[in-house]
């Protein structure tokens, strides 16, 4: 026993992470930049954090960033190579959908099945029958083999049985991204119903339905080559005013890395400084990098100030622009992009730039049109 | 491992220790069950014969063998007639041979499970031992009326049948574990069990007995576990030939041999997931 285990951790930490590393051999080696051999793929670089009990975790990352290994891990599934994970309480390991599933066996014979394997005896799945049937709905077809039911039918099932039996801790590996809308809000309600389980999710980039206490970002690949970041919810707010335009000009670009709301609030002040005697009318649209219009909005009349929230939740990955246009006095005063901005999956607003030139004309645009 | 002052259980690079392993297997001895139950209920599926199957296959072997080697070829089995002398020997083998083919396999065939959700990895060989016993016991269901048939009686041996049960076990698990734990990356030994399991029966007295054996060549029986094992499932049942102490001897080989097999297997089994 290593002389750190002797410490106990805190009572409210679920999960903690220390110093994680996972290599995979490669069958054949290859030769990086320098013309080093590598035998070895990283899969993930001593990763450090940690989870309070009850919080909900979800992972980001692009493609190949180790989320999946990462959950493979907590889930004892693997095994790091170096650094050691903590984890206190039972793990129900949702990395794919019915894992464990006998298509021949009846849909009664694998609740117990699927529950035995992940360590629960008989008769502790004996308890919870009942109400897993019943809330996945199948009371017809409980006794058919699980290969004649619909895909819908089996998934029920299965997160009826994880839903049920007494985890501490669930780790879900993108399985939320299938299933009808209906099942799948069941679903969320009744995860997050359960007091004191913890949560984590790995997201791929489709439209999400659970907001994160905490979100975890792996990004080997990250230009500034932060690995690994870990943003607290809150902790940056996405709010950029456009009487704050002074900033903005001498920063001339800002860069926010992460942003922690699933649906991503984009909140823009606008402070018209002098009085008019008409109303401003104000439009912006959301453009894709493909030069579509993808989102408008018309944001009405503005006599002082204006206070809106645009969500960008259903954006998927991708580049997008964002066009602000200003009608004043019956003539369009301003047509232009005011944002430029990247999403990672549907979550993260992982940079913009504000055209400050663009931001100081539409100001000087209006006090002229007084 | 979860621990009571601790309450939490750490995950690391380091495989669990020897109790540990065995603590689990405690643990989740009801999945050991619960695999097998599954096997079996698979197995006979949307079949109308169902269990009958398991009878029809040694009955057709002992009607093939008795035919060609005891009617054609003329070999002997002492005082014992050759459909028992055969199913007898048989019922050893064939116990055997599916722990090992299954047991060796049985990694494999739940990569998407062992991908997934963890449990001990021993657990799936163990199953097909459950599995393995059903069919033997099916097979009794073939010789106890032919020994009725022959009017040979059970003697009072049959007490030692749990340790002959687990002697063949033993064999076949030592085979499973060793086999497993150093073939998950090279996958050359699994090519290689059918070859054992083909020249093997030849090397165990299941279809003759060892006395047709040129006498230099007797000493074989004596050094093969799975000889050892037929002999005293014969023994066991039927009194036939004597008992010779080298089978305790090789009893305590084989118990060595598998436990160590375990150890290995259990220190290397956190890595099945990373290569199946």
């Amino acid at each position: 026993m290593k002389k750190d285990d002797a410490k106990i951790m805190e009572k409210d930490i679920a999960i903690k992470v220390e110093n994680l590393t996972k290599l995979y051999p490669l069958r054949s080696s290859k030769r990086d930049k320098e013309g080093k051999e590598i035998t070895y793929h990283t899969a993930l670089e001593n990763i450090n954090f940690e989870v309070k009990k009850g919080e909900s975790v979800g992972i980001v990352g692009p493609n190949g960033s180790g989320k999946s290994t990462l959950l493979k891990i907590l889930a004892g599934v693997s095994k790091p190579t170096t650094g050691q994970v903590k984890i206190r309480g039972k793990v129900a390991s949702i990395l794919d959908i019915g894992a464990g599933f006998h298509p021949e066996l009846s849909g009664r014979e694998n609740v117990y099945l699927n529950g035995q394997i992940h360590g629960f005896s008989r008769k502790e799945i004996s308890k919870q029958f009942d109400a897993i049937v019943a809330f996945s709905g199948i009371e017809d077809f409980i006794d058919e083999p699980v290969k004649n039911y619909s895909n819908g039918m089996y998934l029920r099932l299965a997160f009826s049985i994880m839903a049920h039996l007494d985890f501490d801790i669930y780790l879900f590996d993108e399985v939320l991204s299938v299933g009808d809308a209906e099942f799948r809000e069941k679903i969320t309600n009744n995860f997050r119903n359960l007091k004191n389980k913890t949560h984590l999710y790995v997201y791929h980039g489709y439209q999400s339905v659970f907001d994160f206490d905490k979100k975890i970002i792996l990004n080997k690949d990250d230009l500034n080559n932060d690995y690994y970041e870990e943003v607290k919810t809150n902790e940056i707010l996405y709010v950029k005013t456009f009487n704050h335009i002074e900033i903005i000009d001498k920063s001339m670009e800002i860069k926010i890395k992460e942003c922690l709301n699933q649906n991503l609030d984009l909140q823009l002040k606008f402070v018209i400084k002098e009085v008019l005697e008409e109303d401003v009318l104000l439009g912006l649209s959301i453009i894709n990098q493909d030069g579509i219009i993808i989102s408008d909005f018309h944001l009405g009349k503005v006599r002082e100030y204006i206070d809106f929230v645009v969500n960008l939740s259903q954006l998927r990955q991708g580049n997008y622009k964002m066009k602000l246009i200003v009608y004043f006095n019956g003539m369009v005063l301003y047509n232009n992009e005011i944002l430029k901005f990247k999403t990672i999956g549907n979550l993260a607003l992982n940079e913009y730039f504000v055209y400050s030139n663009a931001l100081t004309s539409i100001s000087n645009k209006l006090k002229f049109g007084k | 491992m979860i621990n009571k002052e601790k309450d939490y259980h750490i995950i690391n690079v380091n495989p669990d220790s020897f109790v540990e392993y065995f603590r689990k297997l405690i643990q989740y001895r009801f999945l050991i069950l619960a695999f097998a139950k599954r096997d079996l209920k698979v197995k006979y599926a949307q079949t109308f014969l169902g269990v009958a199957w398991s009878i029809l296959q040694p009955l057709t072997g002992v009607v093939i063998f008795t035919f060609f080697f005891s009617y054609i070829l003329g070999w002997t089995s002492g005082d014992l007639p050759y459909s028992i002398y055969v199913l007898s020997g048989l019922l050893g083998w064939n116990f055997f041979s599916y722990i090992v083919n299954a047991g060796s396999t049985s990694v494999q065939e739940s990569s998407h499970l062992i991908k997934k959700i963890y449990f001990p990895k021993s657990i799936l060989p163990l199953s097909k031992v459950v599995v393995a016993s059903v069919e033997l016991a099916l097979s009794f269901l073939l010789l106890i009326p032919l020994m009725l048939y022959f009017g040979e009686m059970i003697t009072w041996r049959i007490v030692f049948l749990p340790f002959v049960l687990l002697f063949n076990v033993l064999c076949a698990l030592t085979f499973v574990f060793w086999l497993s734990a150093f073939a998950y990356k090279k996958r050359d030994l699994f090519h290689l069990m059918p070859f054992v399991l083909y020249f093997g029966i030849w090397l165990t007295p299941v279809f003759f007995d060892y006395n047709i054996l040129p006498e230099k060549l007797r000493f074989l029986m004596d050094y093969n576990p799975m000889a050892n094992v037929v002999s005293l499932w014969r023994w066991m049942l039927f009194d036939y030939s004597s008992f010779q102490w080298i089978w305790v001897m090789n009893f305590g080989i084989i118990l060595t041999a598998c436990l160590l097999g375990m150890y290995i297997y259990n220190r290397r089994e956190s890595a099945f997931a990373d290569y199946v």
